[in-house]
């Protein structure tokens, strides 16, 4: 073969390669299946105290973000187990993947940001962002998608009720 | 003390220099909106990250390279009697070492990325109020990074070899480094999108070791030509043949019996030594002056040649 149709051919291919992972829906995987193991099944989910994101009322997690993510759990048929950890633990236990996510007000400009995956701010002019396993792409894609779509409507919420 | 006369370009060649300038520039241009460009989908990716101070360090060879080539045109003064060609051999050297520190600096990032297992996480990005996965945004910027350095660094090549410019292909090698890094990243990536984490970090891994050896070699030579060692040509790296081909235009030269060179390289040209026997000792300053003459003309490079007359039977 001539090396230009060889090089035609190359060129070829690699449109042909980049047009069919377009087409996939389940492109970016997640390196560790964490949303395939989600669906249909259970989401341990970490808080750390921080009203009124995230808190712990006579034992039981509530807050806004803690809301959300049992919404989450329900829109993927999966039921929340929430880890027993405060405070940093359970971001360590995220990032050595034994939680699926870690909420409490998290904040996009926390340093955990390079050690964990952070969802884009879910609320227009906040800065508050959910905390996922790193590299679990398709699954971040996932939280951040719910979060930005029913965050606004949540948190809006709990602010009528404050009042 | 004594001046040198200045050097005066080939009509030719200085055209080529010219050429050689605008492509610097074109260089730092280009490069310089590659790297905006990359900053700004970033993120929080190592492998961007790493592609970015590529980018950054790759401006240094061409920057080296202009400043060199405006250095260089100053005339001899009695500060500075010899002139001031040598700064191209600095600007090779500048050029060289900035290409081992990209190799290094890829090794180590990516070498410690797969040690620490690190996942990379690229989220979503919203452009113009559409969301798509980072990593698409991120590929396109590798894509647009990589072009440049392809199409300029195949116009350096050639002019490198037909002007004897050493930093010139230097800064050829380091965008050959910039699009094969760039080329990894976005093969890296896409492998991260199919759940490989440590794709983007072996593929970089290959490709810094083939940067260290290239930053490797460029530093010998350049050590090498400010060492003065016997001239060698860009290209290749072989005993320049300009060293035979002024032998034999000295021992050609009516009077001279034999005669031998002593030869190093000044950025762009050779300058050195001539070593004649004599036939006869009548009319030497003539005989001199016509060795040094037909030495000189005998390739464009050759500049400021001494001749020197020595004992029949000493070469």
């Amino acid at each position: 073969m001539k090396a230009r149709t060889r090089r035609v051919l190359a060129h070829f291919l690699v449109a042909a390669l980049f047009c069919s992972i377009a087409a996939c829906d389940d492109y970016p995987k997640d390196p560790e299946g964490t949303f395939d193991r989600v669906r249909g099944g259970t989401l341990r989910a970490g808080l750390m105290e921080n009203p009124p994101w995230a808190m712990r009322e006579e034992g039981r997690p509530s807050g806004i973000e803690v809301r959300l993510v049992e919404d989450l759990a329900a829109s993927l048929n999966a039921h929340v187990e929430w880890a027993d950890g405060t405070g940093s633990q359970a971001l360590h236990a995220l990032k050595e993947h034994r939680l699926d996510l870690v909420v409490g007000g998290l904040l996009e400009t926390d340093p955990w940001v390079a050690k964990v995956g952070f969802t884009r701010p879910y609320v227009p002019d906040k800065k508050h962002v959910v905390a996922v396993p790193g590299g679990e792409n398709a699954w971040l894609i996932a939280v951040d998608r719910f979060m930005a779509q029913h965050g606004p409507r949540v948190v809006a919420e709990f602010q009528e009720a404050a009042k | 003390m004594r001046v040198r006369a200045p050097f005066v370009w080939p009509e030719d060649k200085a055209k080529l220099r010219r050429r050689a300038i605008v492509l610097e520039w074109a260089t730092l241009g280009s490069m310089g909106t590659a790297v905006i460009v990359l900053y700004f989908v970033l993120g929080n990716s190592q492998a961007m990250r790493t592609a970015w101070i590529e980018d950054v360090l790759s401006l240094i060879p061409a920057t080296a390279y202009l400043v060199a080539s405006a250095v260089e045109q100053r005339k001899p003064t009695t500060r500075f009697p010899l002139g001031y060609y040598r700064a191209v051999s600095i600007a090779h050297l500048v050029g060289a070492t900035a290409i081992l520190v990209v190799g290094c600096y890829v090794l180590v990032e990516s070498a410690a990325k797969l040690v620490e297992q690190e996942h990379p996480t690229i989220g979503l990005m919203s452009v113009f109020g559409c969301e798509v996965w980072g990593g698409w945004l991120m590929m396109a910027a590798l894509f647009y990074s990589t072009v440049p350095p392809v199409i300029l660094g195949r116009l350096k090549m050639p002019i490198a070899r037909e002007i004897h410019d050493k930093p010139l292909l230097a800064d050829a090698a380091i965008q050959k480094a910039d699009w094969m890094t760039g080329t990894g990243a976005i093969v890296g990536i896409a492998g991260v999108g199919f759940g490989f984490w440590w794709a983007d970090a072996v593929a970089a891994l290959f490709i810094s070791v083939d940067i260290v050896r290239d930053g490797v070699r460029h530093s010998m030579r350049a050590m090498g030509d400010l060492a003065d060692r016997i001239p060698h040509t860009v290209r290749g790296d072989a005993v320049h043949p300009a060293i035979r081909v002024a032998r034999d235009a000295a021992a050609g030269v009516d009077g001279v019996a034999r005669a031998d060179v002593k030869l190093r390289e000044e950025g762009h040209l050779l300058t050195g030594i001539v070593y004649v026997e004599l036939r006869s000792d009548a009319a030497v300053v003539d005989c001199v002056d016509r060795v040094r003459k037909a030495v000189e003309d005998s390739d464009w490079r050759l500049y400021d040649i001494s001749v020197m007359p020595v004992r029949p039977g000493t070469i």
